[in-house]
């Protein structure tokens, strides 16, 4: 369920934090659906327990997750109107940007590109 | 817990440690880097209360633990260069290790010797290297230690036993909540496993770190101007390692790299690129002046 490249310059927990972020915002984990275990994750990708922790904990304190002691983490109602997801989404967006201008890409075919992306979001509604 | 408290270590005239104090919880796995004959192995055989620090005192639950034969029994030791008995079977020197461990679980040992398909009752002197290895982790981890210490224990392992191994310390360490500290030279395979490492160098500790922190409080810029720009350009920017081939600089910087980013749009770069740092880069980093000069050696 959760794919993590060691090699990778993202650090680990961040890295579990994007992957569940990226199952609420694809609405496989919907609202008040339970997470898997810390424990599962951990033993599926072979990482560290605590790493897991960390991610859980930074994805509760900013409100995509809440956790019910004994039971486990579940996924907040809000979670995709959430500030704190949005800001990801929004850094992501700025990097794409900021890499496409130092490449010499045009505003115009950005806007072009998120219009076209848009719409065939629509068409297939 | 364990505790090493100003720990130096001899032999004869030469000094292998010297003043290494670090602390290791329950429930979490603690890294060793650095590089060959840095004193790695020294530092584990002294945790393992094989070696008597020669200043200092390694405590185990608060008992210097070269005295506590208690504490000792908790232990298991996964050394680089791993003995077996003469013509032993792995079944032998279970046999011969639960006489030591009180708490030796031979169901335990069943059940990994079956997970790492090892032949319980072939002699180990006919297995290869790394076969040996997951021999002894086996042996290790059946004797329920509350520390476990490998020792370069993911040398000469094939990558799908190295994962095996991986992914067996890790569950064993959440599921017991043992300490474990594991040496190696190599960054990568410490990545995702470890919560804190410790960089040895010129005997001491040069860094002690949590992995997760220390890797979200460094990136590395990469900059290009329209004109050729010098370090001194980059005063206002608290940075480390600044190289420059051509009109390409890189750099990295350490705490607030928003506000450095923030300073260097404004300085109008034609490119402003920002990267994560890889745990051998912040440790690099870290050495900066000390690693060789390989044009001074090859040019």
């Amino acid at each position: 369920m959760i794919i993590i490249d060691k090699r990778s310059r993202v650090p680990v927990y961040e890295q579990i934090k994007n992957e569940l972020m990226t199952l609420i915002r694809l609405g496989t984990l919907s609202p008040h659906e339970k997470l898997p275990s810390i424990r599962s994750i951990a033993s599926e990708t072979g990482i560290n327990v605590n790493t897991v922790k960390k991610a859980f904990s930074e994805l509760e304190t900013a409100g995509v997750i809440y956790s019910v002691s004994g039971t486990g983490c579940f996924v907040n109602d809000d979670a995709l109107a959430n500030d704190g997801l949005k800001q990801v989404v929004y850094r992501d967006i700025t990097d794409a940007v900021k890499s496409a201008i130092s490449r010499g890409i045009q505003k115009e075919e950005i806007i072009e590109l998120v219009n076209q992306l848009y719409k065939g979001e629509s068409g297939n509604d | 817990m364990i505790e090493l408290k100003s720990v130096t270590k001899k032999f004869g005239d030469f000094t292998a440690v010297e003043n290494l104090s670090f602390k290791v919880d329950k429930a979490s796995v603690y890294g060793l880097v650095g590089y060959n004959g840095a004193g790695k192995t020294t530092v584990l055989k002294t945790v393992a209360g094989v070696y008597r620090p020669d200043g200092g005192e390694v405590l185990v639950d608060g008992e210097n633990v070269f005295d506590s034969a208690r504490q000792k029994a908790k232990i298991f030791y996964v050394p680089d260069d791993l003995y077996f008995e003469p013509y032993a079977s792995l079944y032998d020197m279970a046999k011969f290790y639960s006489g030591y461990y009180k708490d030796f679980s031979f169901e335990t040992f069943d059940k990994l010797i079956n997970v790492f398909g090892l032949d319980k009752k072939a002699r180990i002197n006919s297995f290869s290297k790394g076969m040996q290895r997951q021999g002894e982790l086996v042996l290790g981890m059946s004797t329920n230690p509350k520390i476990l210490l490998l020792d370069e224990s993911f040398d000469g392992l094939d990558p799908s036993k190295r994962n095996l191994m991986n992914n067996m310390v890790m569950e064993y360490m959440a599921e017991r909540e043992c300490s474990v500290i594991v040496s190696s030279h190599n960054l990568h395979e410490l990545a995702g496993i470890c919560d804190r490492i410790a960089l040895i160098g010129g005997k001491k500790l040069v860094m002690d770190c949590n992995v997760d922190d220390i890797s979200a409080s460094r990136a590395k810029f990469r900059v290009v101007f329209e004109d050729e720009k010098t370090q001194a350009d980059f005063i206002a920017i608290n940075h480390k390692n600044f190289k420059k081939d051509g009109k390409i600089i890189t750099f990295v910087v350490e705490g607030n790299f928003d506000e450095a980013e923030h300073k260097l749009n404004a300085m109008k770069p034609l490119l402003v690129e920002k990267y994560p740092l890889s745990l051998e880069e912040i440790f690099l980093a870290e050495m900066e002046g000390s690693d060789y000069d390989f044009k001074e050696i090859f040019g």
